[in-house]
């Protein structure tokens, strides 16, 4: 199996060198962005005609490239925190501590998100090195699974979160140390790679949404009533938002209980092979504009906005059989 | 005079003339059809229509109010009834093309009873009778309403609909026939009704602004928040408009270029008002709100469905000047901000 796996990556890398690209694949459009150098991983997203791909995202085990959203997603952030980097304590650490104060607490988030940033980014050498304290008790997991030390990636193959630096629950001074260490030799290289992305402050993407087909298909008005919900970004930002400006944007975010006539002609339709309460997946080209919220403990939002009035929906969360698309601002509703 | 004609020659087509009144306050009259309906009286504000926030007729020009006792109050009141009445009828003559749907499959003949389970057709036809209902309670003249709402062997007609110069309530919707009708007084009075007047009152919703858009002039009011020192000015809050009802809601704005997209912001827009510390505070001596208007035209979009029956509007301005003004009449303008040169921040 682990093999097998190598020879995907192996046989996509070829590719990528020959040709130069950072697409591959054919049913697994990913984009792979290279580490600054061997102490992070290479990050791995999906994504839809050449740009990243956000929202519902298609995932089979031993099928589709491994990704690390995790990753991408924190390193983002990190350079959307820049703001608050001032208030970082470098001498120690308050992220076990609970303060009332916003410097204290901004310390307290970055701290816990550049420890987040490390579980998902190091190379798996330097976790070892510095996030792991072979000495430590052995820590039960809190969901009652294998109580395990030192191991930083899921059955999925996924990286987990860390939970103390240096690995240590105990050990305040091996924390301390692995705290500086990587203020010291990591913290610059990860804000210059993290300044690689967005830049500008915004990025044009792609936002997949699932939705459903409503009712059965209606010949009087040749097509099918689909429901709609645009908002948020999937499992990619735990904090996004979609922002509304026009009556079709309005519409495409789904306050209401409205449905949206998706045409479609009977025989395609047939062929199609749709049904009531079908999943379907909405693709819209959005631009991606984060924000750092400072008040309380900060966060960053990633909100956006749709590029241009067209989305294409499609029938399988692989975007390969498209059943439609629709102008935003022609959209023709019912209650 | 000179008023008048200017404005003659901004809505010609329409079936309208004008009366300046007091008080600077101009309202537009959209004569009817035939005697039997009333003439609705709308405010509007440089020959156009006013949307929105309405003119409060119990306030004078110099910002006291009418004394409560005298005849100004009766005038001030019987006004505010006509311009109640007629925003109602207003917006309920314009659904009416918008409502084929319901009133082509309406019994003429007899009323549809409203029962647990209807079918589509009657309950489209009991949605449009109830439509009629609500036509003919709002349009008709006194006269007519003793005809078609008053049942004159229990009931004393001239007294129940006096000729004093007071509109009724656009909630009050009388049953047909007026009070303890048999069902075949109300069903005399429902045949009647349609069959002679409702043609005419489906031709005058059709001809209203036909072409689905109008000219307008939006007003909403706005509290007077803090005063910034730092920034020199107020802030602005365009989500928060009060009591902005009349066809249009801030909501309904769609913005067409980037300077009205940060005015539609979602995360909710503020406008600095640059005010020096002297001239705001002598403002909020005497003022706890302010008054935007802009320059818009409205679209008709239809109805969605006819179980809610509401008609859906939208709007985009015609110009890229917002109006600021102290007092309800819009006669004190207290500055002109230019959408292009604004300065603005999110609420969050």
């Amino acid at each position: 199996m682990i093999s097998k796996q190598y020879i995907l990556v192996f046989t996509t890398l070829a590719f990528c060198f020959f040709f130069g690209c950072t697409v591959y694949g054919q049913n697994d459009n990913v984009l792979r962005y290279k580490a600054p150098n061997d102490n992070f991983m290479d990050l791995v997203i999906q994504s839809y005609q050449g740009l990243p791909r956000y929202g519902e995202l298609y995932y089979r085990r031993g099928v589709t490239t491994p990704k690390t959203n995790k990753a991408y997603t924190a390193l983002l952030e990190l350079k959307f925190m820049k703001e608050i980097f001032a208030d970082l304590n470098r001498s120690k650490l308050d992220m076990y501590n609970r303060s009332s104060e916003q410097a204290a607490i901004n310390s307290a988030t970055l701290q816990r998100h550049l420890l987040n940033l490390a579980g998902y980014v190091f190379s798996e050498e330097v976790l070892k090195e510095h996030f792991c304290d072979p000495n430590a008790r052995v820590v039960k997991k809190p969901m009652g699974g294998r109580p395990v030390n030192c191991q930083f990636t899921n059955s999925a193959g996924e990286r987990n979160g860390l939970g103390y630096w240096g690995g240590s629950v105990s050990n305040e001074f091996r924390q301390l140390r692995s705290y500086k260490y990587f203020l010291e030799n990591f913290l610059e290289p990860l804000q210059n790679w993290a300044d690689s992305f967005y830049q500008g402050g915004n990025t044009v993407a792609y936002n997949v949404s699932r939705t459903y087909i409503a009712e059965k298909y209606d010949f009087k008005n040749k097509g099918y009533w689909i429901s709609l919900k645009v908002d948020g970004m999937g499992s990619m930002a735990p904090h996004a938002e979609f922002l509304a400006y026009t009556e079709g944007e309005k519409l495409l975010k789904g306050s209401g209980s409205n449905k949206v006539l998706l045409p479609i002609p009977p025989e395609k339709a047939k062929s199609y092979g749709l049904r009531e309460r079908m999943s379907i997946f909405l693709v819209n080209k959005v631009n991606v504009l984060p924000k750092l919220k400072t008040s309380g403990k900060p966060y960053v939002r990633f909100e956006y906005e749709l590029e241009g009035n067209s989305m294409e929906i499609y029938k399988d969360i692989q975007l390969t059989e498209k059943i439609g698309e629709l102008n935003i601002n022609e959209l023709v509703t019912k209650y | 005079m000179k008023y008048l004609k200017n404005f003659c020659t901004c809505v010609v087509g329409s079936l309208v003339s004008v009366v300046a009144v007091a008080q600077q306050l101009s309202e537009v009259i959209y004569e009817s059809p035939s005697e039997e309906f009333i003439n609705l009286s709308l405010q509007t504000y440089n020959n156009k229509l006013r949307f929105g926030m309405q003119h409060n007729y119990y306030v004078n020009t110099d910002g006291s109010f009418v004394d409560n006792s005298g005849e100004a109050y009766a005038t001030a009141e019987k006004r505010t009834s006509h311009n109640v009445l007629s925003r109602h009828a207003f917006i309920e003559l314009l659904k009416i093309r918008f409502q084929e749907e319901i009133f082509s499959v309406m019994d003429r003949n007899l009323l549809t009873k409203r029962t647990q389970n209807m079918y589509d057709k009657e309950l489209k036809s009991y949605t449009a009778q109830q439509q009629v209902l609500t036509l003919a309670n709002t349009l008709s003249t006194k006269t007519q309403k003793r005809k078609f709402f008053c049942n004159d062997k229990q009931e004393d007609c001239a007294s129940k609909f006096p000729e004093n110069g007071y509109y009724s309530i656009p909630r009050d919707v009388l049953g047909w026939a007026g009070r303890g009708a048999s069902e075949f007084q109300q069903l005399r009075a429902y045949r009647a009704f349609v069959k002679e007047r409702f043609p005419a009152i489906q031709q005058w919703g059709n001809e209203l602004h036909k072409e689905n858009s109008i000219e307008g002039y939006f007003v909403g009011r706005i509290r007077l928040g803090e005063y910034d020192f730092e920034n020199e000015g107020y802030w602005l809050n365009l989500d928060a408009f009060q009591n902005t009802d009349f066809l249009l809601r801030w909501s309904y704005f769609q913005p067409s270029n980037t300077a009205e997209r940060i005015l539609a912001s979602p995360k909710g827009c503020q406008i600095l008002l640059k005010l020096s510390p002297e001239e705001a505070e002598k403002l909020a001596e005497n003022h706890q709100f302010l008054l935007m208007g802009f320059s818009v035209v409205v679209s008709l979009k239809g109805i969605e469905n006819y179980r809610s029956n509401q008609l859906k509007t939208l709007f985009s301005l015609t110009s890229s000047k917002i109006q600021i003004f102290k007092d309800d009449g819009l006669t004190q303008k207290v500055s002109e901000i230019d959408i292009n040169s604004m300065i603005t921040k999110t609420r969050y």
